[in-house]
């Protein structure tokens, strides 16, 4: 289950960082 | 290695949301704060990009693509912290899960970075061919370089026992390529000037670089430098039951250090700190000891391990330690101490530090073996029973003739029969090999035992 935890955030990071990615592009297309 | 059949144990079945569960009853605060951290560390710097003027946009996918690789390049920066055996970053999840973070991470920084040139060569083609190293310029030569050394970084990761790559040589091409892979990647972003013409920007991604860097000078070079000046002897090598010996080390020079049962350090006894060559081990001698000694007991699984009864007595060893959130402390009417195997060993440290404090609180111990004659501390433990309120469970996968204790799996049944009511009250220590730690943890979840009452920590994770 430990392993499953460290699974979780993996998938939680990779989630928060492809949506900050995008958010980053729509605010520098936004201007 | 022994199988978790050898062992005696079931396999696990996990259920969905149980993962969640236990991250919310045991990790809420301090797990919350180390994720935002990471996140922030992350981010930050991306975003930091947005701040004063700009360049006009070049449209979205190629920003987006912009945003991933710098992400991702800050991702596989921050790998060097993760691994930098800092107690502090490792405390809220224990060493175990940030391992397993650390290599699983490590695929999405790479995708990410991979697909930041997929996306560009999507929405612009004509940048197709600057994969002709040849006759690209050096800011596309410095991406394709730091592209590479991560995939083969990857690669060798996953398939190095394929490879049959020695742990020390993987280890050394793994540190040289990371280091590769990030510079060059600095260099990449720098030379293509777009962001980071500013000085100032510049300056933050140069700084970030710098520090990532220094994160693995401190853990190659500084902090074996503290650990040379703070040597073992070993000064005796004690066989056990089960091919198991234990290694008794005295600090030389200096007082050692203080631990909690339960914790782990990393031991080298082959060539010095600054050599890639140690292992993790849980302590087995009591943390009550005045003396600094600590006591290792190692079982012969194969690589290392399997030399460990030629360690010579009075050879100069290093610890690196202690580490490791698998502790007791916590106030609890019965400590419930679950073995498999050599994973009795934390348990051991956890019972003499008891003994040796005078504690009196009821201690219940599952101890799962092999055979009789492999149940490595049988004798001490009988005797542990006269210094503590302590019951031994002996759980035999291939018992006696005549045996009339417990025999094949530890499973709930025998929590039922061995335990005092309400479950839900004691406190519970598993460790053992991965299978039965998935299913010990599986059955506590069936008799509603709270997930932040158990503990566990693996020690598969290197």
């Amino acid at each position: 289950m430990r392993r499953l935890v460290a699974e979780r955030l993996v998938l939680f990071t990779a989630v928060v960082v492809i949506f900050m990615a995008a958010l980053f592009a729509y605010l520098r297309v936004r201007g | 290695m022994t199988t978790a059949a050898e062992e005696g144990w079931a396999p696990p079945r996990l259920k969905r949301g149980e993962a969640r569960r236990w991250f919310r009853a045991t990790h809420g605060f301090r797990g919350t704060l180390w994720i935002v951290t990471y996140l922030f560390f992350i981010l930050a710097p991306l975003f930091a990009l947005l701040l004063g003027s700009w360049p006009a946009h070049r449209g979205f996918g190629t920003e987006f693509s912009v945003g991933i690789g710098y992400a991702g390049l800050a991702m596989m920066g921050l790998q060097f912290g993760l691994t930098a055996r800092f107690r502090h970053v490792t405390e809220p999840w224990g060493e175990d899960v940030i391992y397993h973070f650390h290599r699983q991470i490590s695929l999405v920084a790479v995708a990410l970075v991979v697909a930041h040139p997929i996306i560009l060569f999507i929405v612009r083609p004509e940048l197709i061919a600057l994969l002709n190293s040849f006759t690209a310029p050096w800011r596309a030569r410095f991406a394709a370089l730091s592209t590479y050394s991560l995939i083969a970084l990857v690669v060798m990761a996953i398939w190095r026992r394929k490879l049959k790559l020695s742990y020390e040589a993987w280890h050394i091409t793994h540190i040289v390529l990371a280091v590769v892979a990030v510079t060059a990647g600095v260099l990449h972003m720098i030379g293509w000037s777009f962001y980071l013409s500013n000085p100032w920007k510049r300056g933050l991604w140069i700084g970030l670089t710098a520090f990532w860097l220094a994160l693995l000078v401190y853990v190659r070079l500084i902090k074996p430098l503290f650990i040379l000046r703070r040597p073992y002897r070993v000064t005796e090598v004690r066989p056990e039951r089960g091919d198991t010996w234990t290694l008794v080390m005295q600090p030389e020079g200096h007082a050692g250090f203080r631990f909690s049962p339960g914790q782990f350090a990393w031991l080298t006894v082959y060539g010095s700190p600054f050599k890639i060559s140690s292992h993790p081990f849980s302590f087995s001698s009591s943390a009550a000891l005045a003396d600094g000694r600590v006591e290792m007991t190692i079982r012969k699984l194969g690589d290392f391990t399997r030399e460990i009864d030629r360690v010579p007595v009075g050879r100069r060893v290093y610890l690196d330690g202690p580490y490791g959130a698998f502790t007791t402390g916590n106030p609890a009417d019965v400590h419930v101490l679950v073995a498999g195997g050599v994973g009795i060993t934390p348990m051991m440290s956890m019972l003499r530090t008891l003994a040796d404090r005078g504690d009196k609180r009821p201690v219940v111990l599952l101890y799962g073996s092999k055979d009789w004659d492999s149940v490595t501390f049988r004798e001490e433990l009988e005797s542990l029973k006269h210094r503590l309120d302590l019951r031994v469970v002996h759980v035999l996968a291939r018992p006696p003739d005549g045996w009339t204790g417990e025999t094949g799996y530890i499973n709930a049944e025998i929590f039922r029969r061995h335990l005092p009511a309400p479950h839900d009250a004691h406190e519970y220590f598993i460790c053992g090999p991965d299978p039965m730690m998935d299913a010990i943890e599986r059955t506590l979840g069936e008799m509603k035992v709270p997930i932040q009452k158990y503990h566990s920590e693996r020690y598969s994770f290197v």
